[in-house]
């Protein structure tokens, strides 16, 4: 085989491999060394002859395996798995949660005040009068909001240790285990909400724990969505994209 | 064409121990390494001599050797050679080695107290 095309297979299976730029321009570079080495002692004949890249290097594929392989060792979370995957998520998720749910909560209260003064209203539109179907409906809708925020920051620490995995190479029960533990999490959140009257300030509890308070519908929709897109992503996964070297293979 | 044969997976480090055990003896670039290998395994071990370069990259993050461009003839090459860290991992690699070959040899020799008795 021409060693230019040669290295050419050798760029594109690393590149298929994701592989930072660096490392890939670093390890062509010494393999167009290598080659060049290769021809120039054949032409001496100091060694045997030079067989090809191919024969003397080996395959494409096999040299992106090796690489992926041993550049994936290096990373943190292939080194400390059960520190990657069982605890790190756990402590991300209360932050990521915090995010989620204090932050748009946070901009649909200041755009609610924010109007109101531009319309001149003396009175917050979030005030309802206590049991009335208003009020009904704001506790359903902050119900609604915190198990969308719990989901969503669920789902983003899930989606994140799926990708980790993915690039750290460790193996499928790595990231299943992180979206278990955080799905288990997720579905011992519960949320309980009063509205505002005119008579006293609105609340919105959050809590953990199980069984505190009778398991919701909310929590079990906590608890199944992120475990569901843990197990679709990391299915992704093991179908993936498939690598030129293993297409030449099948065929 | 021709498929290189390749050891099978139980010498999974001993590429990682001769490329340490080699370029602590002198700085080399990744041919002459390769070269080196071949010499010093009498041929024996058969590798594509292109997965070589990933286990240095590793060796060499993990802070075990230590790369430098240097002049080599006309050209500027990658040269490698072991850190003091590098040295400490080899001393161990020889250990385990050695003990691991020790206690392999015992078993194919079928051990100092004959075949094992099953108890009933």
């Amino acid at each position: 085989m021409d060693p230019r095309q040669w290295l050419d297979e050798v760029r594109d299976e690393l590149q298929t491999r994701r592989l930072p730029r660096r490392y890939v321009t670093r390890l062509l570079r010494e393999l167009s060394d290598h080659v060049t080495d290769g021809w120039e002692k054949t032409m001496n004949k100091d060694v045997r002859v030079f067989a090809g890249p191919h024969d003397q290097l080996g395959s494409p594929g096999q040299i992106a395996d090796t690489a992926e392989k041993e550049f994936q060792s290096r990373r943190f979370a292939a080194r400390f798995p059960v520190l990657t995957f069982g605890l790190l998520p756990v402590l991300a998720f209360p932050f990521v949660a915090a995010a989620t749910w204090l932050g748009p909560g946070w901009v649909i209260v200041t755009v609610e005040e924010f109007v109101g003064s531009l319309l001149g209203l003396q009175e917050s539109a979030l005030k309802v009068t206590e049991g009335s179907p208003a009020a009904q409906w704001i506790l359903g809708l902050m119900k609604c909001y915190t198990t969308g925020a719990i989901i969503l920051a669920a789902a983003l620490v899930v989606w994140a240790w799926s990708r980790l995995a993915r690039r750290a190479g460790v193996m499928s029960k790595w990231p299943i285990a992180s979206a278990v533990l955080v799905a288990l999490l997720a579905g011992l959140i519960w949320c309980d909400a009063t509205p505002k009257t005119k008579d006293k300030q609105g609340m919105l509890m959050v809590g953990l724990g199980f069984p505190v308070r009778s398991w919701t519908a909310f929590q079990t929709v906590q608890l199944a969505a992120p475990l569901a897109l843990g197990v679709w992503l990391t299915r992704q996964r093991v179908k993936g994209p498939t690598a030129p070297s293993e297409l030449a293979r099948a065929a | 064409m021709a498929t290189r044969t390749s050891n099978p997976p139980f010498l999974n480090g001993v590429p990682e121990l001769l490329i340490l055990r080699l370029l602590s003896q002198r700085a080399m670039y990744g041919y002459e390494l390769v070269q080196t290998i071949k010499l010093a395994s009498a041929g024996e071990l058969e590798f594509g001599e292109g997965c070589v370069y990933p286990i240095l990259h590793r060796l060499e993050g993990d802070r075990l050797l230590k790369a430098s461009e240097q002049a080599v003839g006309a050209r500027t090459r990658i040269v490698y050679e072991t850190t003091a860290r590098g040295r400490a991992r080899l001393a161990e690699s020889i250990s385990t080695w050695e003990r691991i070959s020790q206690a392999i040899n015992h078993a194919l020799q079928g051990g100092a107290h004959g075949p094992a008795a099953v108890a009933r």
